[in-house]
């Protein structure tokens, strides 16, 4: 590495360049792994600039907490576009970094049912309803269009991976009773997403057509 | 209490954030106790008002709640990670009230009386601290304009306008001085 290719990864990492000078760089570190590596090694030494200051208070932890997605319902809403996002580019089979989670708080032990309403386009595409106390997840559809294809229901909890439910009726009402794992899965915080796939489901286990709907769970 | 290695100290870290992208709350407070006094470092020499410092802080760690699964410990430090993320943030709520810090880029120096409380030396235990060190040996100058551009965001282009001496002599002498500061920091 030259003294001119090191500084201009201190230049990057300092946030130094402009424009199309900028881009270059980045375009180099994005395929230069020895450049890259540059760049990061200033970065850590540049955050060797901050001094630590005295730790804060426990009124900016509280204030911070209150603002997490389970006691803020907006947040929760961003945490929905997120897994929709997240969902449509897995569906797009661009889902390496399906980094959006949805929200995984601790399911409330004393709040047995549990609901979601799912959004597709058109807006409110589906209502899911999970009653704890017996095990069974209630979908009613309020109209999606599937096409040729099914409709197959989806979970995704903290892991992020999207666990079927099955295929379900995407024009009347489905009652599903949950086995033990499936039923673990939902919890607050986690999503419930539609997709459509082919005849009989999905056949690699995994999302594969595009998003009907989906919606954060919530406990009721 | 024996002092964690930086290794130990950085293993932990970025344990705790894979902790936090699970969403676990004690993994997220561990990472709040851990780095909440470095981040509030950073907002602070960003922001002369603590409020609006601690509002910043807020901001990042709900950010971090939300993103630690974006977090990849083979491309950079957790605390790196963290630094990134709060000056991004801090410099875009900078931009977006349309002003700068009003310290003259002369005045940006580090407060003379800082010092490092035994936890805070815990805190830093990951660096090496020797960046403190050799910004201290360039001219004072020099420094505050690398100090201007990683806290403000400042490219070579406002820090021309701001310290009033063009661009090309502005390029030089900082290029200049980042050399002496990596072969210093080698």
């Amino acid at each position: 590495m030259t003294d001119d290719d090191d500084l201009l990864a201190a230049e990057l990492a300092l946030g130094l360049l402009e424009g199309e000078q900028a881009e270059a760089a980045r375009a180099r570190a994005a395929g230069d792994d020895g450049f890259a590596q540059r760049v990061l090694w200033w970065e850590s030494q540049f955050a060797d600039l901050a001094r630590p200051a005295s730790i804060p208070d426990d009124r900016l932890w509280k204030r911070i907490v209150a603002r997490l997605p389970a006691n803020d319902n907006s947040a929760a809403l961003r945490h929905w576009r997120a897994a929709a996002v997240a969902m449509m580019l897995l569906a797009a089979g661009l889902g390496t970094a399906l980094v959006m989670r949805p929200d995984p708080s601790p399911r409330p032990q004393s709040l047995p049912v549990l609901v979601a309403s799912l959004e597709g386009e058109g807006g409110n595409a589906a209502l899911a309803v999970y009653t704890a106390a017996d095990g069974k997840l209630v979908i009613t559809p309020k109209g999606m269009n599937v096409g040729a294809g099914d409709a197959e229901l989806w979970v995704i909890g903290a892991k992020q991976v999207p666990v079927s439910l099955g295929v379900i009726d995407a024009s009347a009402q489905t009652t599903r009773q949950l086995n033990v794992t499936n039923a673990a899965m939902i919890s607050a915080g986690a999503t419930f997403a539609i997709t459509r796939e082919q005849r009989g489901g999905s056949p690699t286990g995994k999302p594969g057509g595009p998003i009907l709907a989906s919606g954060t769970i919530v406990s009721n | 209490m024996p002092a964690a290695s930086p290794d130990d100290d950085r293993a932990r870290l970025v344990l705790a954030l894979q902790g936090v992208a699970r969403g676990e709350r004690t993994a997220f407070h561990e990472v709040y106790r851990r780095t909440s006094a470095k981040l509030l470092g950073v907002c602070l020499r960003i922001f002369a008002s603590r409020e609006e410092a601690e509002d910043v802080l807020q901001e990042v760690y709900v950010t971090v709640w939300n993103k630690a699964g974006q977090f990849d410990p083979a491309r950079a430090s957790p605390i790196t990670w963290l630094v990134a993320m709060t000056r991004n943030r801090a410099i875009d709520r900078l931009r977006a009230r349309g002003s700068r810090a009003s310290v003259p880029i002369e005045a940006i120096a580090e407060p003379a009386d800082e010092r490092a409380s035994a936890l805070d030396t815990l805190l830093e235990a990951e660096g090496d601290h020797r960046m403190g060190q050799c910004i201290d040996e360039l001219d004072r100058r020099d420094a505050a304009l690398i100090r201007t551009a990683f806290f403000e965001g400042a490219t070579y282009a406002e820090l021309a306008a701001r310290s009033v001496t063009p661009l090309g002599t502005i390029k030089s002498r900082i290029r200049r001085a980042l050399l002496k500061l990596r072969d210093c920091l080698q």
